[in-house]
């Protein structure tokens, strides 16, 4: 019934000297999905991005890409590969223009060599356009410098960059985590668009309610184990919370703070 | 209005602008303002200026370089003692110490870049490397460490030409300040400086090579500086190894003015340029007030102070600004 | 006895660990000049031509007399007053059959001196100290006082018609260059002229062009100066320019404290007035020589022994430069 996934991970478990971090995870990407990974600090959350863009290579287990296996050499390759990180600090360069910050490592220029110099006109015009695609219509101008912008819009600027430069998975790192909750909808919105554009997302959250609100697929990590796995519908807000916390301990703790 | 307020040079031209009226009040009659006056104090700022430029560069990317206090004079030697003891012709010479400054630079380069040290820590120590090798070097060779320079007319021509008291450095200050310029504002490369500066793991993140980026802009100031000592050689006809001592802090003071942060990331050529104006103009026309000049340093100081809140405020604004 | 020892062993080990080290110490300070030490030569820093000069004398009279010695100074200029006593400190603790001191920084470094000649230890002054070193037990000083320079400074100047004269100081705080100023001033004043003092910002005074434009300035701003004096060879060339620059050539004389090659080609032009020569050579050169007699036979020169200052103008400039051309750094110009 799913498409072919574009990404998948395979029984990988990632063990750095004296722990393990990771224990036998299997996780699949599909085009199109929002698979919502979820857990509490320390569960593995960014272990398991840092195997996915390509930082760190798997213990044992497989990476397969379309299908086949693969070894990421690095973020670079991953990238190279459509494989796009957008990390919760978003990586952007606050003292430079939202134009400048969006073609950063792959600026458009015009005029020959060796006076070929910036598009600055074409590339603010992109920018702006991209970001008004997902929703974004404050910003108009292409000079004014990212740190200006709130979180959410540098989270649309970082994302739509990604989707501009051709990405297929989109890996999102606590998007919405530092937001408040109308920059928190501009960002949610943007996911789903991206998905309809077919791209296959693998979005990272400890907030179950930003989950259920895109999530098509759910994977909830504890110590490093895939401790539940299920499909949008499946379960009510209250269950991904108490899975999250390790079982019945909110409840727990709702009925001991009650009888107080 | 908020598009002219967020341009980084706009505090510096806004600080050039009052300083230079409030010399022009207090010197008037003195001739501060004349042909010959404006001369002298552009003349004073262009030498720093050219070896400004690229410092500000450095300082937009992150880094700082404190070596080209010893490579203005170690390039002046080698001019110097090159023609006056080797009998070279002047332009091998002046060759030659314009490949020493860019390989100084190269080694600062790479240096940071290997071991990861602050640029501050290594580029003290190369100042003063390169300060005791070229007098040790100069005493070993000549037993001197300052010495005439065996000039040409064409060298002159192209490093001392004057046009009534205006020096030729002040054009090739100029022509640093727009090939720069435009290296920094319109190229990828001036991108990959300000990204460097501004996110260090960010650019890396976007694929910019920022250590090739550091590695090329210590070259570019060490040519530079090596630049300014012979363009001084030649001008004063001799070199001295202790020429160009006090742009170690001037250079990043000006740039500082001008808009540049000291952290990196931010700041323009423009703002450089009218910040090493604003230096030139202070520090020459402090003597044309007829004031006790006991009181300079007190004087310089409090007004780039001023200069730099001036500076921090419409940053603050920039910023602000929506 | 061998109780006691039993019982506090272990104190007594301690106790003699203590003397030992206080031994040790007491064997690295100066108790008496050794007679193998080394002679030691506390002297200026060689970036400055100057000194240069002073060494060549050094080294020449000790290849002359067979005399082995060591030049230390600093190469760091900017920390000279705290410098200075530390590396002299440091030649002290070295226990030197003889010291051979420029006294420039007196706060610090006279205690020193008179540690060290209490200790045994002969001192020769030489260069600056010209008022100390009958106090502190140095048998004799060799060299000029900067006061006196500029005070004949300033005498050459009046005399030569100057109304307004400015003394221009490159390095403010350095007590041996501003006493140069303080004798030029009371020269000037002495004759009922007037002085302007000049200094500029920390960090110029290597920079000519900084130089030029300061004294440009005051030129413009006060244009009845007619004479300046500098107190180094690179600001006398900037004044020349600044002069011309105001458009007043041959109307301000201009004198200078040491020499150039520049200097000495505009005394001959007749561009600059004067220069005054210490002759930094003859310092070293008959510190060495006064070491090497005092230490062999007990003889040295009673009193205060003057190089200067020469006054050099168009009567000898030539010779001055020949001498300069055919040996490099003799005359501490170049």
């Amino acid at each position: 019934m799913d498409a072919a996934p574009i990404l998948e991970l395979r029984d990988v478990t990632k063990a750095f000297a004296g722990t393990t971090a990771l224990h036998g995870v299997s996780i699949r990407v599909e085009p199109g999905r929002i698979v919502c990974l979820l857990g509490d600090n320390g569960a593995g959350k960014s272990t398991l991005i840092k195997v996915l863009s390509g930082y760190h290579q798997p213990t044992s287990g497989q990476i397969l890409l379309d299908g086949r296996e693969i070894r990421f050499a690095g973020p670079r390759d991953a990238r190279k590969r459509g494989i796009a990180t957008v990390h919760q600090d978003v990586g952007s360069i606050p003292l430079m223009s939202v134009g400048r910050n969006f073609f950063l490592g792959a600026e458009l220029t015009k005029g020959v060599r060796p006076f070929h110099h910036l598009d600055t006109r074409n590339a603010n015009r992109i920018a702006i356009e991209q970001m008004q695609r997902f929703g974004i219509t404050r910003i108009t101008d292409g000079d004014q410098l990212v740190g200006t912008m709130s979180g959410g819009e540098r989270q649309v600027l970082a994302i739509s960059r990604a989707m501009y430069f051709g990405a297929r998975v989109l890996i999102l790192d606590e998007p919405t985590s530092a937001l408040g909750v109308k920059e928190a909808s501009y960002v949610l919105r943007m996911v789903s668009q991206a998905r309809a554009e077919g791209v296959g997302i693998v979005f990272i959250t400890h907030n179950a309610s930003h989950a259920m609100a895109v999530g098509d697929r759910f994977t909830v990590l504890i110590q490093g184990r895939v401790a539940a796995e299920f499909a949008r519908g499946e379960k009510a807000r209250e269950e991904v919370i108490n899975l999250m916390a390790g079982g019945e301990k909110i409840a727990e703790l709702e009925e001991e703070l009650a009888i107080e | 209005m908020t598009r002219l307020i967020r341009r980084p040079e706009f505090g510096a031209f806004a600080a050039f602008v009052l300083t230079y009226a409030f010399f022009a009040v207090v010197t008037s009659g003195a001739g501060f303002v004349s042909v010959n006056g404006t001369a002298g104090w552009l003349n004073l700022a262009a030498e720093l200026g050219i070896v400004a430029i690229p410092v500000g560069m450095l300082m937009i990317s992150g880094e700082f370089d404190l070596s080209i206090g010893s490579t203005v004079g170690a390039a002046s030697m080698v001019v110097a003692l090159g023609t006056s003891f080797f009998g070279l012709p002047i332009w091998p010479a002046i060759a030659l110490a314009l490949v020493l400054g860019a390989l100084i630079g190269l080694v600062n380069g790479l240096a940071v870049v290997k071991t990861n040290l602050p640029s501050f820590i290594i580029t003290l120590a190369t100042n003063f490397v390169v300060l005791g090798a070229t007098m040790g070097f100069s005493r070993l060779i000549a037993n001197v460490t300052s010495s005439s320079i065996v000039q040409s007319e064409s060298a002159r021509a192209v490093f001392a030409a004057r046009w009534g008291q205006a020096n030729v450095s002040i054009l090739w200050w100029l022509g640093f300040a727009l090939v720069c310029g435009w290296l920094l504002g319109k190229t990828t490369f001036g991108n990959w400086i300000y990204a460097t500066g501004g996110n260090l793991t960010a650019a890396r993140g976007a694929g910019v090579p920022v250590e090739r980026v550091k590695v090329i802009l210590f070259v570019l100031t060490g040519f530079a500086a090596a630049f300014v000592g012979v363009l001084q050689g030649v001008q004063w006809n001799s070199g001295n190894s202790t020429y160009g001592m006090g742009y170690v802090f001037q250079a990043p003071i000006v740039a500082v003015i001008g808009g540049v942060l000291l952290g990196g990331g931010y700041g323009s050529v423009v703002g450089i340029v009218l910040g090493t104006a604003i230096f030139g103009v202070i520090s020459t026309g402090i003597f044309y007030t007829g004031w006790s000049t006991d009181w300079v340093n007190l004087f310089l100081g409090v007004l780039l102070a001023a200069a730099v809140l001036a500076n921090n405020y419409v940053r603050r604004m920039a910023l602000a600004a929506r | 006895m061998s109780g006691l020892n039993q019982r506090s062993g272990r104190l007594v080990r301690a106790v003699s660990g203590v003397a030992l080290a206080v031994a040790v110490a007491f064997a690295a300070a100066p108790v008496s000049a050794a007679d193998d030490g080394p002679i030691i030569a506390v002297s200026g820093p060689l970036s400055w031509p100057f000194f240069a000069a002073v060494k060549q004398g050094f080294d020449d009279a000790a290849k002359q007399f067979g005399v082995d010695y060591q030049y230390v100074a600093v190469t760091d200029t900017a920390n000279m007053t705290s410098d200075y006593p530390r590396l002299l400190q440091q030649a002290i603790s070295r226990n030197p059959r003889m010291l051979l001191v420029g006294e420039f920084f007196p706060d610090g470094m006279d205690p020193l001196i008179k540690e060290a000649t209490a200790a045994g230890i002969p001192v020769l002054i030489h260069n600056s100290g010209q008022t100390l070193w009958e106090q502190n037990g140095s048998i004799g000083f060799i060299g000029e006082d900067p006061y006196q320079m500029g005070y004949k400074a300033g005498e050459i100047q009046a005399a030569k018609g100057v109304r307004k004269g400015l003394c221009f100081n490159q390095v403010p705080g350095n007590p041996t260059v501003e006493a140069r100023c303080t004798g030029y001033v009371d020269a000037m004043k002495k004759a009922g002229l007037e002085t302007v003092y000049q200094t500029i910002g920390t960090g110029d005074a290597t920079n000519p062009q900084a130089m030029l434009q300061a004294i440009k300035g005051t030129l413009q701003s006060t244009p009845d100066i007619d004479g300046i004096y500098t107190l180094n060879a690179v600001p006398a060339i900037s004044a020349l320019r600044a002069v011309e620059e105001v458009g007043r050539k041959g109307e301000v004389v201009i004198g200078t404290a040491d020499l150039s090659n520049e200097v000495l080609e505009a005394i001959k032009a007749g561009d600059i007035a004067f220069a005054m020569d210490q002759q930094p050579y003859l310092q070293g050169f008959l510190s060495i020589q006064t070491a090497k007699q005092f230490l062999d036979y007990g003889l040295h020169p009673i009193g205060h022994v003057k190089t200067g200052p020469l006054v050099i103008d168009s009567s000898n400039v030539e010779r001055t430069l020949e001498v300069n051309k055919q040996f490099s750094g003799v005359r501490g110009a170049s």
